[in-house]
């Protein structure tokens, strides 16, 4: 499919669903003013109504998740994918003490001696 | 990792990096020390309610880079507040751990275990000591205890992992690598670790393995990059051991990681200028010899 024409016809879907919507909308209304002035119950709108709506519904929908551009997958892990075997591969329950940091201590050297 | 001189940021740029750091459980000990003592102590009030978890890291970080004296200030501030806390018996457990008592470490966490049955935390700290005395198969058989009670304690399983790749029990590590891709199918750490066990195994059956794990990962996050090595050198190994046809996926397999490796280092020179064509020409010269091999 050639980018440019194919969203440029999906637009104008997604316009031309919209304007129908509103006319459906209007029609409606010009419907129950009519019934209003001539007196009769008002039950259900008249199936072309109903069509119109629903046809116009369905060619909303799709034109604007095309126009909205591709699906993307969902990722589980965005949060994740930016962190190192660092952070993640720590067990802060289980750290020691026991390693070379202990010679930063100004009492290491005092240690050395014979016991 | 980029060095940055921690004693001049402003406060709050310091509290939301403790914070950070806190809840990625990122151990940088003499950087949470050093922003905790020019940075934020100055105005400890303004931290409000997280003074006191701000206080139980600093003592960690403290005790980690043998700083004794941070955390006995800490320890001191923490106790003044909460005077009967099993949480601070805890850290003052650990500090005696850091100064070497580990008999009268044990015996505080055998009456807080014994005061508290369902906190797991006394039990890993135990199990930490008995690591930190070198003491690996009692460690590891305290941990496996530990886990039949609380099984899905990611952290355990993680540790545990390690413990057996000490001893070069990889098949066992593997196990444990297994309950965590269990626990976080989407983590692509968990995933190419577990392939890299896999791989060290050796064996045709585990590097096919190694190989689909190396694959998985590589597909959930394009940037690791030590995935893509592994899905290459697995490939490679593979077509050694294979002919006809697989040795073909093998190699287009192959070629894809290859392309991605260079992507990467393409789009790390362009962001950052750093002059990476050697890697770039050793990554080319790697796949036109696993070419050459599986053509001859």
């Amino acid at each position: 499919m050639s980018g440019g024409s194919w969203s440029t016809l999906v637009r104008s879907l997604c316009f031309i669903g919209l304007i129908s919507l509103i006319h459906c909308a209007y029609s409606a209304a010009q419907h129950r003013s009519y019934l209003r002035l001539t007196e009769q119950e008002f039950t259900r709108l008249p199936a072309d109504i109903l069509l119109q709506t629903i046809v116009s519904l369905v060619l909303i929908c799709y034109s604007a998740a095309h126009v909205a551009g591709d699906f993307l997958p969902i990722r589980a892990d965005t949060q994740v994918r930016t962190k190192s075997w660092d952070t993640v591969g720590n067990c802060p329950s289980f750290y020691t003490f026991d390693h070379r940091a202990k010679s930063l201590s100004p009492y290491f050297a005092a240690d050395l001696r014979p016991q | 990792m980029e060095v940055k001189d921690w004693t001049s940021v402003c406060f709050d740029e310091g509290r939301s990096t403790l914070r950070h750091w806190r809840e990625d459980h990122v151990r940088r000990p003499e950087e949470s020390v050093e922003l905790w003592e020019h940075v934020l102590s100055r105005r400890p009030s303004a931290l409000g309610d997280e003074l006191w978890v701000v206080y139980e890291q600093v003592c960690i970080a403290a005790l980690d880079c043998a700083r004794l004296d941070v955390a006995a200030e800490c320890m001191n501030a923490l106790q003044k507040k909460f005077p009967n806390s099993h949480r601070v018996l805890k850290l003052q457990a650990m500090r005696l751990e850091a100064m070497g008592r580990y008999d009268d470490a044990v015996g505080v966490y055998d009456t807080l275990t014994a005061r508290d049955e369902a906190n797991p935390s006394y039990r890993k700290r135990k199990v930490a000591v008995l690591k930190a005395q070198g003491k690996r198969t009692e460690a590891i058989r305290e941990l496996n205890d530990y886990l039949k009670k609380f099984l899905n304690d990611n952290e355990a399983w993680l540790e545990l992992s390690n413990l057996y790749l000490g001893e070069c029990e990889y098949a066992k590590a593997a196990h444990c690598l297994e309950e965590l891709i269990l626990a976080q199918p989407h983590n692509s750490l968990y995933l190419q670790r577990y392939a890299d066990v896999k791989y060290t195994l050796g064996g045709t059956d585990n590097v096919e393995q190694a190989k689909q794990y190396f694959l998985q990962a590589a597909k959930i996050n394009p940037n690791n990059m030590r995935a893509l090595y592994g899905l290459f050198f697995s490939c490679q190994w593979l077509v050694q051991k294979t002919t006809g046809q697989k040795r073909k996926e093998y190699v287009a397999l192959a070629s894809w990681a290859t392309d991605q490796l260079i992507d990467r280092f393409q789009m790390a020179a362009d962001e950052s200028s750093a002059h990476l064509d050697d890697q770039v020409k050793t990554v080319e010269q790697m796949f036109a010899a696993l070419k050459l091999f599986s053509s001859a």
